[in-house]
Formats: C-alpha cells, sequence, structure tokens
C-alpha cells in the first residue's frame, strides 16, 4: 500500500507510470541488453509520452502508444549509434562488470542462455518477439506499435522462434559435448 | 494433414491469436498428431524461457529503489495512522480543557527554567491557512471590534465553503480587556462565538493577568477563556504547530 494513496494524494497516474517504467525498461532491456541504455530509452519514452499525452486519443490505447513512442527512442538511438560504434568502448563494457563472481554464479545459466539467444536474433525478430512473449501483445498491437503489416509480425515472430529453438532447445546437447576437455599437447 | 499448419499458425496458436473455428480444428490435430504436440509443446517452452530470460532484470537506477522505500505495509500505515490519531486527540484535549489558573501560576513560578529559553526556529513548518492565531495586545475597542468581525467572517464563510478553520485569539496586555468581566465592552458577542463555535478559543495571558493582580485589579475572565502562561509561549507554540499568525 502507498502511503500517499492512503493520504488521500491521487497517486492513480504515477503508480500507473512506475509500472510502465518497469515494463519499458524490460522490453527496452531486451532489445539492447545494456541496462544504461534501457534506463535512458524507458525514461525517454515515458517524458515523450507525458508531454505528447494530449495526443493520446483513446486512453485504453495508453500501452500499445507507449510502446510505440518506445520504439521510436529506440530506432532514434540506432540511428544516433550508427556512425559511432566505439570498438573500444565496447570492449571495456564487455569485460567491466558490476555484477560480483556470487552474483554471476548464483544467477542462472538458463537465463543468460536465454539472453544470449535472443540477442543473437535480428532486431526486427526481437522486437517482435518481446513484445508478444514479453508484454502480451496482440499481433495487431505489435504491428500498431512497430508500423508494420500483421503478416510481417506473424513470419518475424515464426523465424524468430524458429532460431530461438535451434539455438536453446535443439542446439543445447550439443553445446554440452563441446564442454568436454580436450587434449592439448 | 500436417502440412496444412504451417509454422506461423502454430506461433499464433500459442499466442491465442487464432478464432474459435481455427483453434477447434488444431486441437483435433493435435490429439492425433504426437509430432505437432510437441512442436507446440516446445514453442510454449520457448515463449516461458523468453519470459522466464527477463523475470530479473539488472536493477534498474536508484530511484526505483528510493521509491521502493514509499511502499509501506498495511500494518505499518494503520500504525502510523494511529499515532498521528492519538497525537491530535491528545492535543485537541489540551485546547479544550480550561487549564486550572493554579496549576499555570505554579508553572511560571519557575520563569527561567529551560524550557522558557529554548531555542525557536520555524524552519521545515509548513503554514496551515486553516488554523489561524490572532493576537491582540491593544485596548482599543475598534481593535476589538475588526478582531471579533474578522473572526466571525472566517468562521461563516470557511464553514461554507465546508473547510472550517481553527481560530485562537491571544489576548495579552491591553488587549487582556476584551476577555475580563468587568472592562470588556464584547462579552457577549466573545460568549456567542465560544458557544457557536467550537473551533473558536479565546486564549489570555498568565503574565499580564499576574502584572494586573499585583497592581491591585481583580481580574476576571470570560468564562470558557483558556489561559496560558505566556502569551508569546502560546503563540510561538501555535507557529511551530502551522498555524498562520495574525497580529491585531
Amino acid at each position: 500500500m502507498n502511503l500517499l494513496h492512503l493520504m488521500g494524494v491521487n497517486t492513480g497516474v504515477t503508480t500507473q507510470i512506475k509500472e510502465r517504467r518497469t515494463r519499458l525498461y524490460r522490453v527496452a532491456y531486451s532489445w539492447c541488453h545494456d541496462r544504461t541504455l534501457a534506463d535512458d530509452l524507458a525514461q525517454e519514452a515515458l517524458t515523450r509520452g507525458l508531454s505528447h499525452l494530449h495526443q493520446l486519443r483513446d486512453p485504453a490505447q495508453l500501452d500499445s502508444w507507449l510502446f510505440k513512442i518506445l520504439h521510436n527512442c529506440w530506432r532514434d538511438c540506432l540511428r544516433c549509434q550508427k556512425d559511432f560504434q566505439d570498438i573500444e568502448e565496447m570492449e571495456d563494457y564487455l569485460h567491466a562488470h558490476d555484477d560480483t563472481p556470487e552474483d554471476i554464479n548464483s544467477r542462472s545459466q538458463v537465463v543468460d542462455r536465454v539472453r544470449a539467444a535472443i540477442a543473437l536474433l535480428p532486431m526486427g525478430q526481437r522486437q517482435v518477439l518481446t513484445l508478444v512473449d514479453l508484454e502480451e501483445f496482440s499481433y495487431n498491437q505489435v504491428a500498431d506499435i512497430l508500423a508494420i503489416p500483421v503478416g510481417t509480425v506473424m513470419s518475424r515472430l515464426c523465424r524468430g522462434r524458429q532460431a530461438l529453438k535451434q539455438t536453446l532447445i535443439e542446439l543445447a546437447p550439443v553445446a554440452k559435448s563441446n564442454a568436454v576437455l580436450r587434449m592439448v599437447k | 494433414m500436417k502440412s496444412e499448419i504451417s509454422n506461423e499458425q502454430l506461433s499464433a496458436f500459442v499466442d491465442d491469436e487464432l478464432d474459435t473455428p481455427e483453434k477447434d480444428g488444431l486441437f483435433s490435430l493435435l490429439g492425433s498428431d504426437p509430432k505437432l504436440a510437441q512442436q507446440v509443446c516446445e514453442l510454449r517452452t520457448l515463449k516461458e524461457l523468453v519470459r522466464h530470460g527477463y523475470t530479473q532484470l539488472p536493477g534498474m537506477n536508484s530511484k526505483s529503489h528510493w521509491a521502493k522505500k514509499f511502499h509501506a505495509p498495511q500494518s505499518l500505515v494503520a500504525g502510523v495512522v494511529l499515532v498521528l490519531g492519538l497525537s491530535l486527540g491528545w492535543v485537541g484535549h489540551d485546547w479544550s480543557q480550561p487549564q486550572p489558573v493554579t496549576q499555570v501560576v505554579h508553572d511560571i513560578s519557575h520563569p527561567l527554567d529551560a524550557g522558557a529559553l529554548r531555542p525557536v526556529s520555524l524552519s521545515g513548518v509548513t503554514e496551515d491557512m486553516h488554523k489561524i492565531v490572532l493576537h491582540v495586545d491593544s485596548a482599543d475597542p475598534a481593535k476589538f471590534k475588526t478582531l471579533l468581525d474578522d473572526v466571525d467572517f472566517l468562521t461563516q464563510h470557511q464553514a461554507a465553503l465546508g473547510q472550517p478553520v481553527q481560530v485562537e485569539v491571544v489576548a495579552s496586555s491591553y488587549g487582556l480587556n476584551l476577555l475580563r468581566t468587568d472592562v470588556t465592552p464584547y462579552a457577549a458577542r466573545v460568549r456567542a462565538l465560544v458557544d457557536q463555535h467550537p473551533n473558536v478559543v479565546f486564549v489570555a495571558c498568565n503574565q499580564t493577568m499576574q502584572r494586573l493582580n499585583k497592581e491591585g485589579a481583580n481580574v476576571k475572565l470570560l468564562p470558557h477563556t483558556r489561559v496560558a502562561p505566556t502569551a508569546t509561549e502560546e503563540v510561538v507554540n501555535r507557529l511551530q504547530s502551522g498555524w498562520t499568525y495574525i497580529k491585531v
């Protein structure tokens, strides 16, 4: 229970925004797999959403509207990043972890594998898949959010799942066998 | 038979995007085709895996942790409300009960104790426009009239708005005349105000009363008048509780 709520302050909107922030963050993270960037994207989407709230025609469509904004933010971000991919910085990021060894150890390997597999998907498939699976949007909503036809949503989703299946289910035993020690002389 | 079902349809089935006849058809096929059932099962597993992959995310920024702290369990909230209620009740009890003069005299017999010299700060106090302390220290009848007119207006206007105000009139020095039975020109009005509005309180300054008594005047106050050790202390206490101060 929220203290402010008990005091009679109208926290409905605030609570809704907080909830949506977490959801936006989750999807943004599944797209970019970078916590700082995901946080920025969620924040930017909320900021744009709040400042253009008057443009929202149907309040029931708030969710898909916000995710549409998130998609736009992500596209803007990709556009900006295109010319400035600094390989050295990427290396730094890849090798610098905030997590302690205990964290890494205790974290389920499954989660890592899932994230790695999703990160391998082309961006279009990744977006469709995460919007459908994480946010449970209908195909029509996803088509609206990403501004693509429903048929494209279905085909991307299908191809994305096939690829994931390859990585996560069918290749799993093979991946295991790779770990066998080999003699090195 | 299996060729009729595309991978896209299977995905749509898992996502609950098929209409009822299509679903009917697929369900009947699933019963007879173990391989198809296996595919559906794998798709469902994949869906769950994706969700599982993003259930626990690397922490959001510190703002969210900060926000979490404001979510208190229900019992804690109830406790806070109870304490608030008790303290309000205690303060209200103090207001409504006129304190016996003897006790106040006893209190004032040590005017230089630590309490009398405490430092006063109003930082962090938020002003409440619905709690007003009016201070009068002049014997000018015109001022008395203004004061009583103001109190009348305030109480009636705010009651009409549905936001009742608490008013406390503190009389000290020559202003004490307002509350002295023998000299006040407005005994009836003060009495009527107190009778009509339980939120209006008249407070006399005990220091002034002591001084007048020493000078030989027999100070008798109107009924229902509360006595405070000193007007200054009363006003400062009220200010610290967020009351609004108006000097008449």
